[in-house]
This record gives structure tokens, sequence and C-alpha cells, in this order.
């Protein structure tokens, strides 16, 4: 974390917050580009990685789907009307992503300092997927690394490590 | 002066120069008494030295002056083509490359000129007795080309039975008036007659050339009528601009053959070069007319064509389910012109081969020299076309492939002759186009891959063991060398055989979407066919459906569509086969490859199979539907989902569905 970011306390940071089971997460609404309904036909793209929910046509543009409960291999009840897709963009290239949530919370404007390293009470998550959690007044918001949670490399190391 | 904004115009005419160059020079080499030659190099040093003194690139401008000194004294006869001469211009062009390859780089032109300046004003001076450097002498007969029309013996014997069935063979001459403006206008009227006359069979210059006014003001015509040639006389004369018109008939015997031996009849036919008036050849030479686009407009456009066609694909899909007659017609008709423009915007993205093909010979020059070889190098098809994109990227495995025809491939003279060989070997690149793919061979008759070798080799190397080896065929053993790491070359030189190349020759091409395959016979030859994509963006697929889901099959791949009744199946080793056209053919469940849910092709009594080729092989995939031909646009999945085994990417379907396209090249 940039250090000089840290001392200016006015530094305000906006994330997008949506939720995972009862669990809240955020992401950096610079990486967000736009928030989708989950009624649009999904592919399905075989053999691909299992959280890999399949590619979806974006105004003419094919975008992969990661359902971020597979991904964090939670066991939650089953999409409903409330569920959507964010459109992130990650890496250099912004290559764009669509994840799947439960539903989306809005945007929130967190202080910088009310995000702390990531402390160990995220039990269901791996912590290299975690860039840190803000603490706004009684709520818990985990932010997510994406690029960490989303890479493929990370996904051939732990379909390594299961195989193994 | 600011150049820099012009800095891409000069690398590109750069480029083109050089490559005159280097291919004249070439040329001159095998025809040192060609004028015309002379005249391309000297075109090419002339403006390339104007250009680079304009931008300020002065070791370039001293190089191409002092190439000019050498070329203008060839010119007016002071000096003779000697190979010492070649090899300066050589030199020359050599270190012209370099000096452009900085620039482009941005670097000053580091490269050291003095020494090749030197050895070019050695040659200029040192051979020649006569002093005056003569530039810009009347050279104007040497620049004429000669005209004369000459026949192959094949095409004599073509002739003959019409010949002697009453037809007459005409040499036509045409001279139009010097000040002619609309000489291609001329030319067409004079073809029209001439065609309603009789078979035009050949012309000197070539009718492109015509067409293209690519000549003086002359041109031969030879003609195949049963009517008699004065009249062919009258009709043209009636043109207007038509000076001159000469029919001569040509006798069977006195046929102008393409050899030595013949060459005093057909100079006598062909000294029609007129006289008197002043010569004004061009200096532009045979260049067809172009603008120069820059390469990322044509990639917006065809973005722009690919959303077109998507956008097509959903129209009609809407005149489908409106059953309004009057929009299907349009759409119809709007789905025409887009198919047209398409064919015309991929065009504009197709480069001739040639672009890649030109530095070959210069380099397989370079190559036998040093190994003491001799090589003929033929090429064929370089006119064959393929997208911009595919071409930058083919140059450097042909390269390659080449250097290894001619370092490994391509025996020495005395073991060539040793074996019953001709000393000189044969390197042969043919290029064309088949369907929506190019096909690039590379043949040689050298010395071809010992199969033992290759296998001894993978067994040595741990890649398998000698019961595993028993059981492969010559071609699977020969795809070998393209594993990394994998080389047979005896000595390691410094041209290749270092056992890195050809896997990385294949990844490449693979990349492009292409196919390598070798084939060889031990002590005869080597054959590489490389077969690549016209182009990268749009193709044509076939589209089938499983379960629910709909998959586009890339129609190259596909060999037929058959129906196969469920009691021709037979099951050999746990896999299903049918026979088809007297050969096994392997099925395949696609739902089972893909683990798509819910196909319906286990309840049918016939089954849809679609067969795929890919090299030798042929795979029967079974479907549930085949759906029907589509051309497609193809996204990529995008770096995120790259490595996704069998889909090399996906397509927008007409109802705005996502259709995975199919990947069949890990199949071989």
């Amino acid at each position: 974390m940039d250090k000089d970011k840290q001392n200016v306390s006015e530094e305000l940071m906006q994330i997008v917050v949506f939720k995972l089971g009862e669990e809240e997460f955020g992401v950096d609404i610079l990486q967000a580009r736009e928030i989708e309904t989950l009624d649009m036909g999904v592919t399905r793209v075989p053999k691909a990685p299992s959280f890999v929910e399949g590619v979806i046509n974006l105004r003419g543009e094919v975008i992969p789907i990661v359902d971020m409960r597979k991904r964090f291999s939670l066991t939650l009840p089953p999409l409903d009307y409330n569920s959507r897709i964010i459109i992130v963009e990650m890496g250099e290239g912004g290559n764009k992503v669509g994840l799947i949530v439960d539903t989306v919370v809005g945007v929130l404007r967190i202080p910088m300092s009310a995000i702390e390293p990531a402390p160990d009470i995220v039990k269901s998550i791996d912590q290299a997927f975690i860039s840190g959690v803000a603490r706004v007044d009684d709520r818990l918001i985990v932010l997510l690394n994406l690029e960490r949670t989303l890479s493929t490399e990370e996904v051939r190391e732990l379909s390594e490590v299961k195989l193994g | 002066m600011d150049v820099s904004q012009y800095l891409s115009v000069f690398m590109d005419e750069c480029q083109e120069h050089l490559s005159t160059l280097n291919q004249s020079l070439l040329a001159l080499e095998n025809e040192p008494e060609n004028s015309g030659l002379l005249d391309a190099i000297f075109r090419a040093a002339h403006t390339l030295k104007g250009a680079s003194a304009t931008m300020g690139f002065n070791k370039m401008s001293n190089v191409t002056h002092s190439m000019e000194d050498v070329l203008s004294r060839l010119r007016s006869k002071e000096l003779q083509v000697t190979q010492e001469i070649i090899n300066a211009l050589f030199s020359a062009l050599d270190l012209l490359e370099e000096l452009a390859k900085g620039i482009a780089e941005g670097k000053e032109e580091d490269a050291e000129a003095d020494g090749v300046i030197q050895l070019l004003k050695q040659v200029a001076s040192g051979a020649s007795p006569a002093s005056a450097p003569a530039a810009g002498k009347e050279t104007g007969e040497e620049r004429r080309k000669k005209l004369e029309l000459r026949y192959t013996p094949e095409e004599k014997t073509e002739l003959e039975p019409t010949i002697t069935g009453g037809y007459n063979l005409y040499h036509v001459e045409v001279q139009l008036a010097p000040d002619c403006v609309l000489k291609g206008v001329r030319v067409f009227m004079v073809l029209r007659d001439v065609q309603q006359f009789g078979t035009l069979i050949k012309s000197s210059p070539s009718t492109k050339d015509l067409e293209d006014e690519n000549f003086d003001d002359t041109f031969l015509l030879g003609v195949l009528s049963q009517n008699d040639g004065e009249e062919l006389v009258k009709t043209l004369n009636k043109i207007m601009d038509v000076k001159n018109v000469k029919v001569e008939k040509i006798d069977l015997d006195k046929l102008p053959i393409e050899r030595r031996e013949t060459k005093e009849e057909t100079v006598k036919t062909a000294k029609i070069v007129s006289k008197g008036d002043t010569v004004q050849v061009s200096a532009k030479g045979p260049v067809a007319q172009t603008v120069r686009v820059d390469i990322h407009k044509l990639d917006k456009l065809m973005n722009l064509l690919a959303e077109l066609v998507i956008a097509r694909s959903r129209l009609e899909q809407l005149a489908m389910d409106s059953q309004n007659l009057l929009l299907a017609e349009t759409v119809e008709h709007v789905g025409r012109l887009t198919s047209d423009l398409r064919d015309q915007v991929l065009k504009t993205r197709m480069v001739p081969i040639d672009n890649v093909f030109s530095r070959f010979p210069r380099m397989v020059r370079d190559l036998a020299k040093n190994l003491g070889k001799e090589i003929n190098l033929v090429i064929e098809g370089k006119e064959t076309e393929l997208d911009r994109t595919v071409i930058d990227e083919i140059g450097d495995p042909l390269v390659h492939i080449l250097r290894n025809s001619v370092d490994h491939g391509i025996e020495t003279p005395d073991v060539r002759e040793a074996n019953g060989k001709p000393a000189a070997g044969t390197v042969r690149i043919t290029a064309f186009q088949q369907g929506n793919n190019v096909v690039v061979k590379i043949m040689d008759d050298g010395k071809g891959i010992d199969v033992q070798a290759v296998g001894e080799k993978a067994v040595r190397q741990g890649l398998l063991t000698e019961e595993e080896l028993a059981e492969k065929t010559e071609e699977e053993i020969i795809n070998f060398i393209f594993l990394p790491g994998f080389s047979t070359a005896k000595k390691v030189s410094d041209v290749s055989g270092r056992g890195v190349g050809m896997d990385v020759v294949r990844t490449k091409i693979k990349s492009l979407g292409g196919t390598v395959q070798i084939s060889s016979v031990f002590g005869q030859g080597t054959t590489i066919t490389i077969t690549l994509p016209l182009t990268l963006a749009i193709i044509q697929t076939l589209l089938v459906k499983i379960g629910e889901e709909i998959y586009a099959i890339p129609s190259g791949y596909v060999d037929s569509t058959i129906s196969v009744a469920r009691n021709d199946i037979k099951i050999l080793r746990n896999q299903e086969v049918t026979v088809l056209r007297g050969q096994m053919l392997p099925l395949i469940r696609l739902q089972n490859l893909l683990d798509v849910s819910g196909a319906k092709n286990p309840d049918y009594d016939e089954l849809d199979v679609v067969v795929i080729s890919v090299g030798e092989r042929r795979v029967g995939y079974v479907v549930d539907a085949l759906l029907r031909q589509q051309d497609v646009v193809i996204k990529s999945l995008g770096t995120y989902l790259k490595d996704v085994p069998g889909i090399a990417g996906a397509t927008i379907l007409g109802d705005g569905r996502v259709a995975l396209i199919l990947d069949f090249r890990a199949v071989a």
C-alpha cells in the first residue's frame, strides 16, 4: 500500500459493494465497468475452470463470466432475480470479466484509513485473494484483489495441488 | 526541417526500393547483359539517394551515390558487369539495409559506411579505362525492352494441330501515336477487335501490362485466326491513335521457340522498335497505382465490418421470423452487399506472399556460397495473397525451414554427383490457394530425413522405448522433429542444427491457425507443407447442435457431412467406428468430448456425422443436428480463457447467443 496515501486521512476510496451469501465484498470502483442483470444467455465453455460459468455477449463483446460463489467454493442458495453480473476490468490489457454475485448493495465511499490489512477473521476465503478489509461502522467489507482472485495461473496451481 | 512525420513514408519507400535492388541485382547476376535490370537498379538507387538526402540520412545518401557512380558506368558500357561488381553492389545493399534498420529503430545511422563506399569507388574506377563518368547519358535504346513473342516447345505442340487445321498464326505489331493519351483505352479497343477477328494467344508485353499502360507505344500480339490478316490491319487502322499496324503470318516451322538457337528468327519478327521518336520510358516502372493506408485504419474497418456481419445475421433472423417477403428480399440484398463488402475489405488487407518470398533468393544465394553448395531456388505462386497479419508472422518460420533445406537438405555437389544426382540441388517454394487456405510447400531434392536416425535419437532422448518406436509409423517418427530440443544434424553449424527451430516453427504456425506437415523420402528429399488460413478475422463455419448448445466448426476442417445408420456402427477396441469410402472412420460423440448434457443423438437411428480431416487423419464427430453454413466473426475468448483446449474462439449468432468455435488442430 502506498504510504503517502495512508497518511492523508481524508483520501477516499469508492468501492462497489456486493454480497455473496451474508458476507460483504468490495471491488475498487475504478475497476468496475457496469452492472448487468443475469437474464442474458450464458454459453457454457467446456473444459474451462469450474468456476467459469461461461461467456456472454455484452453488446458485441464476448466476455467470460465467473461465478464468485464457486470461485470461493461457497455453498449457497441458487441464483435468483437479485443476482447480478459486475463487469470488471483487470490486468494491464483491461480484460473484461463478469462476476456473478448474489446482490449488489451499492457504492460506498470509505476513507483509506478505514482499510486494514486482511485479518484472520475472514475464514471462508483464501488470504491471497484479499487486498484488505474495510471497517465501516459495524460492517466489515472484504476488498478483493481481482487480479489474484481471477488469475488463471492461480487456478492452475490450485488444480495441480488438488490433483497431487 | 522536421522530417519525422515523413519518416514512416520514407521507411516504406525505402523497403520497396531495397527489395527492388535485391531482386534486380540477383537477376543481373544471371543476366549481366540485361540493361533493363540495370535501369531498374539505377532508378532504385537514385530515388533512394534523393529520399535519404532529403531526410538528412547522409550515410545512406553517400552509399547510394557511390552505387550510382558504378551503375552509370555500367549503363554507359564503360564497365562490364563482373562478379566483383555484383558483390560490391550486394555489400552496399547490405549496408543500406542495416542503415535502414537503424533508422527504423530510431537510432542514428550507426553502421560503418566508408569501407563499402571505398569498395564501390574501387570497382567504379579500377576496372574502367575510360574516365568521364557519363551519368544520365542517352540510354534510350537500352531502355527499350525487346518486343518479341516466343513459344515454349509445349506451346508449339499445342498450336500444331490448330495451325495445320486451317488456322493462321499472325504476329500483329501495333504502334500507337507517341502522343496518345489514353493508351489503355486504345489497347482495349485493339484487343476487342483482335478478339473478334481471332483468338489472342500471346502478347508482348503481357495484356496486364498493356492494360496498365506499361509499354512504350508499340506492342506485339500473337493471334490465331482463319481470316485474312489484311482484314485485321484495316480494322485496327480505324482505331484512333493507332499509327501503324503490321501483320506477319508465322509458319509453324518458323515459330520462334524460347531457345537461343532460334534467336535470329525471333529478332527478325521482333525488330520493330520504333526509331525516330524520342524515348520517354517513364521512370516509375511497372508499379501498380496504390494509396498508402495506415494498417490500423484497415483493422478498424475490419472491426466495423465484423459488427456489420453480426448485425446482418441478426437481421436475417428477424426477417425469417417476420415472414415479410419484401423485408426478406431487402435483407437478402443487404446480405449480398455485406458479403461483397467483406470480400473487398479482406482484399485490401491482402498482400502478395512475395513480400516474404522476395528476400529468399538472396538468402539462399549467400547460404549456398558459404556452404559451397549449388542451389537452384525455384519460387512459384509468389502472387498468392494472404492477410497482412499472417504475412507479418510467416516470414521467420519460412526462413527457418529454408535454411534447414539448404544447410541439411541439399548435399554438397560432390556428394550429390556421387549419388547420381545433378550437382546443383533444387529448392522449390510453391504457394497456392486452396479453398479458404493458402498452402506453402517447401521441397528440396536433398538427402531427406533419416527416419531411423530420428527414431534412434528419440529413444536416446528418452522420448519413448524401442518397443514403442517399433509401433510408430514413419510419419509419426518424423514428427519428433517438431519436439523442442530435437535435432538430427550431426554437425552443429552456424546455420541451423542446434536443436531449436522446428518446434518454434510449429508453434508459430499453430498460433496462426495453420498446420505443418513433413514428408520425406530418405535420399531423395523433403517436403514441408504449411497450410495457413487466408484471414484471421472472418471464417466460414458449419453450425451444429448438440443438446441445447450450438457450436461452430470451421469449414476448413470439414471433409464432409454424412449420415450413419446406427447399424453401421461397430465397436473396435472400445471405439465406435464406421466405414467411409472403404476406410475405417473413428466416431467420436462430441457431447462426450465437450461434456454436453442432454444430447439426443443416442436415441437416433440415423446419426449426423461431421467428418473432420486434419492432415491425413479423418475423424467423424457425431452431433445432434447440422444447422447451416455461416460466416462468423471470430471473437477471442480473451486472455482470461485463452488456454481452454479445443476452443478456437467464440462468435455471436444472429439471435445474440454466443457460440463457441471448435478447434480441431489438436486432434491431429
